[in-house]
This record gives structure tokens, sequence and C-alpha cells, in this order.
């Protein structure tokens, strides 16, 4: 673990500069402590590192930094408890109209849309950070036979829904944003639900798997959505 | 309590309703907001006493024309950008009494890039996690209030405050050569000697592709990119990143929390004001604090 000062008032914790499950887990027992310090502004945790914004009023840079440190020594990183460990079932289409970059994921991966869909929707994934545009879950990883780059020219407009491929990472878009992923696909369930009182849908550390659905499906989970006849708790597993 | 109401006949080139920002949810993605010039609007909300995290408007070289349709009290902070009042030129800096109908233009920039107009009372605007603040993503959507159109209006419920002040100790200075001071950021040691170098010695120009999520500096670093892949990780204001085209960016109030460009550098806490005070077009010099 390293402790750096970034910036006026934060530290930076780095570890292994690996995208892995277990790091992950630290990030998050580490976000969810200094999350609980009164000194501290906000966090950004991400794969492999949490950035904590201080109160330098409250507290100093090497203060914080040796409580951190007698965190490592002291404590298991068996904290979080299994109630906060959440999964959901999210239904995608992968038909051709949602999906515009299936035919270069085929050729890229030499697998059919048939075996890619088969391989999204049989791995389980797990959220490893919310970035890019509020509530875009990160989800890793991909199996190797899924992994391929993203798209040479970014579209201006990807749409809300979009399900993405980028590396060993997939993603939903939870509102109309630019973006350079491979799109194979479309959820109905938004990540960003602002007719909620908590609008963001997934939280770090949550596990996700996805299932095809039609476009029928689709259309008719999308309206019920925007009627306010369903609800995100439909698809915790 | 009485009603003001502001009507915009002109919006300006950028002006939106800010705070002081959507702090404690950068878990989640969301980008921080609010004003970029902070001493700035608090000395705007000071004067006219004001809480210091009250909306003001953030107006960007070009200012909007502002109908009033009763008596308020104003202050003008931040860049000088010619304010009028029924075409007589006022001051920032100070209270301003405003007549019914009274009619607040701008003009010619003088200096400076963002100037911050408070007015007292407590402002009706719609809010989306906790902040005013008009957000970067789906602004039409979320806070629709704070991103000013032509023909937008504001209400504001003018308080009983008469705890107004006519004098402030602290402005930002505003210039257009710069040195602001950094921090090596957590990729510096990667960098060569040479970008390190030239980036430390060189004038950089704010590009007119700059805006609150950033400013893009014109320099193609020497040295070329270094050779490792990075893990996307946090982004504060003033994080310097350098793109794979090897071009700083400095990153403001609107980014996006997370990114995966290498960090050379952090701009202080303490220079963020001024740099916000700087126009496309002026130039930027680094030293280390």
């Amino acid at each position: 673990m390293k402790l750096t000062q970034y910036g006026s008032n934060s530290i930076l914790i780095q570890l292994k500069e690996v995208i892995d499950p277990e790091v992950n887990e630290t990030v998050s027992w580490l976000n969810s402590k200094l999350e609980m310090m009164p000194e501290i502004v906000y966090t950004i945790p991400a794969y492999n590192s949490v950035t904590a914004v201080f109160n330098p009023g409250k507290i100093s840079f090497d203060v914080l930094k040796n409580r951190i440190k007698s965190w490592e020594s002291k404590e298991k990183k068996n904290t979080i408890s299994s109630k906060e460990q959440r999964s959901f079932r999210i239904p995608v289409c992968y038909e051709e109209k949602f999906a515009p970059d299936m035919e270069e994921v085929c050729s890229y991966t030499s697998l059919t849309s048939e075996q890619i869909i088969s391989l999204h929707t049989s791995t389980p994934f797990k959220v490893y950070m919310i970035g890019f545009i509020p509530g875009f879950p990160y989800l890793g990883k991909l199996p190797d036979q899924l992994r391929c780059k993203r798209k040479e020219n970014p579209r201006k407009q990807v749409p809300q829904g979009a399900v993405g491929l980028a590396g060993s990472q997939t993603g939903i878009y939870p509102a109309q944003a630019p973006g350079g992923w491979q799109l194979i696909g479309n959820s109905p369930v938004p990540p960003l639900n602002l007719a909620e009182q908590n609008p963001f849908l997934f939280r770090m550390g949550d596990t996700v798997r996805f299932y095809p659905i039609s476009a029928s499906e689709h259309s008719t989970i999308a309206t019920g959505f925007s009627k306010g006849q369903i609800t995100e708790k439909e698809f915790y597993e | 309590m009485n009603e003001i109401v502001l009507t915009f006949k002109k919006p300006g080139l950028h002006t939106t309703v800010q705070d002081l920002g959507r702090l404690g949810y950068q878990n989640v993605g969301v980008p921080l907001g609010g004003v970029l010039d902070r001493q700035a609007a608090k000395n705007a909300n000071y004067l006219v006493g004001n809480p210091e995290n009250t909306p003001v408007l953030e107006i960007t070289l070009i200012g909007p024309e502002i109908t009033f349709n009763t008596d308020c009290e104003i202050a003008i902070t931040g860049a000088s950008l010619s304010p009028q009042l029924n075409d007589s030129l006022i001051g920032n800096h100070q209270l301003i009494s405003i007549k019914k109908n009274d009619v607040l233009s701008f003009g010619k920039p003088v200096s400076g890039c963002r100037a911050y107009l408070a007015i007292a009372g407590e402002w009706q605007v719609t809010t989306w996690l906790g902040s005013a603040s008009a957000s970067s993503f789906s602004p039409e959507l979320l806070t629709p209030d704070s991103l000013i159109k032509k023909g937008s209006t504001l209400s504001i419920l003018a308080g009983k405050s008469k705890t107004s002040r006519n004098k402030i100790n602290k402005r930002t200075p505003h210039a257009d050569i710069l040195r602001v001071r950094v921090v090596p950021g957590p990729e510096f040691e990667g960098f060569s000697r040479l970008t390190i170098a030239h980036f430390f010695s060189a004038g950089h120009i704010i590009t007119q592709d700059s805006n609150r999520m950033g400013y893009r500096l014109g320099t193609k670093l020497k040295g070329g990119p270094g050779n490792y892949e990075m893990i996307s990780s946090g982004i504060i204001p003033g994080t310097i990143q350098v793109t794979n085209e090897y071009k700083p960016i400095i990153l403001l109030a609107d980014a996006q929390t997370t990114g995966g460009y290498p960090r050379i550098a952090n701009v202080i806490e303490e220079d963020l004001d001024s740099l916000a005070q700087m126009k496309p077009g002026s130039e930027l010099w680094f030293s280390l604090a």
C-alpha cells in the first residue's frame, strides 16, 4: 500500500497495479473506513486506489497517513458485512438494433454473436468502481475470449442503457453520453433513476449477472420504469 | 417576504447558477461542480450578507442582460466585465442597491474570466444532491434553473438581512501571464526528465477548447509518452493529466471523477482561484510549490 500526498488536501492510496477482485475489496474496505471519518470531505474509490480529500482544518496529511497505516496492521478487511454485498440480475436485449458493434466484436474475437451473448450472460461480474458519468458501473472482468479494443473513433452519442465492452471491462451507460465502448446490447433497467430518492442503482462491490431478453420485453420493462410501475428491487437476486 | 424576479433578456456567453458544489457523491461518479473562483464567490455573498454557500451567478467573459422586477441588493465580484446599471458603469466589490425595473448589463471584458453576481436573499432554484450548481451532465433534467438561457427567470425571496458589508480584504488577482504553483502528481516519476524539464521551463497557452471541465494547454510536451498503461484513478480539481497526444489538461470542478491519463502534477489549492480567472489565449507557467 502506497500512501502519497495528492494535491494540497488529499491523500492517494495506491494498491497493487492490477485489476483484481481482492485488491478491489481492499479498496472498498478502506473507502468505507474513510467515509466514516468526519475529517474526510469526499472519497473517490477506483479499481486499485482511493483518493480521499480531507479538511486540513481538522486533520493533517501525516496524521491521516499514520491512521490509515495503523488499520493495515491491526485489522483484517473482513469488516464488510454480507448485507452490503448485493447481487443483481439485469436484463439485456442483444438484438441487432441495440448491438451496432456486434459484428466488429465477432470479427475481433472470432466468436459468433451467440457465443458472445452466452459468455456475457454466464459470467458473474463485479462492480469495480463507479465513474465516467454519474452511476456508470465499471464491471469486470470479461472472460479472456471476450476482450476487445475500444472503438477507433468514439461515438459522439451513445444511447442511454447501452451495454458495451472495452478491454476486460463491460458497462451500462446511465444516460446518453459520448463514448468509445463496443456496443453489444441495451438494458431497460436504468443505473441512474432520478425518480428514486437514491438515484444510483449500483454500488462498488455489487455482483451483476446479465440475462438476454427480446426487444418486446425490453420495451415492456422500459415502459414499466417510465410509468413508475417497476422498481429496481425486482432485479435484486 | 418580497419575491425578486430576474428576467434574462440576454443570457451571456455561459452564465450558470453555482454554489460551493456537490460534495460527497464523487464515489458514484458525480462531478464536484460549483464556482471556479471560490474566493470571489464568497466575497460576493459576504457583501450582500448571504451565507457563503448561497447560489451566485457565474458569468463568463460576456455577461447577460438582466431586468429586476423589484428593489434588491446585489454585489458583483471576480472578473471586470464592465457592468452597467441602466447604461451607467458600476464597480465590482461593492454593495449596489437595485430599484424596480433597473437593467443590469455587461460590456467589454477588462480583466479576469469569471464574474460572480450575488443577490441578497433565498434563491428559489432546483437543487440536485444538495447543490444548485448547474450539472455538467444532463443539466436540463437535473438543474433546469441553473443554465441561463434567453428568457430565463430566477426567483429569490428577499431576506431581512441587514448585515451586508462594504469591504472585502482578499481578492483574486487577474493576469494574462500567470505562474501557478504545483506539487508533483502521482505519476510524476513515470515521466522522462526531458518531459518534466519542458513542463517547467515553458509558457503554456490555454486553448479555446477549454471550459469548466478543464483547461486544455496547447503545448506538445517533449519526450513522448511513458511506456505504461494506467488503471483509472481519482481526479480532483487542479489535477494536470497528460493525454496520449502528450498535451497537458488541467482538470477543474466539472471534470469527471476518474481518469486514465498519467497525472504529472497538481495545482495547489491556493492558486486554483487565480487559475480560474485565466482566459483562453493566456499563458501559464508552472513552478514547484
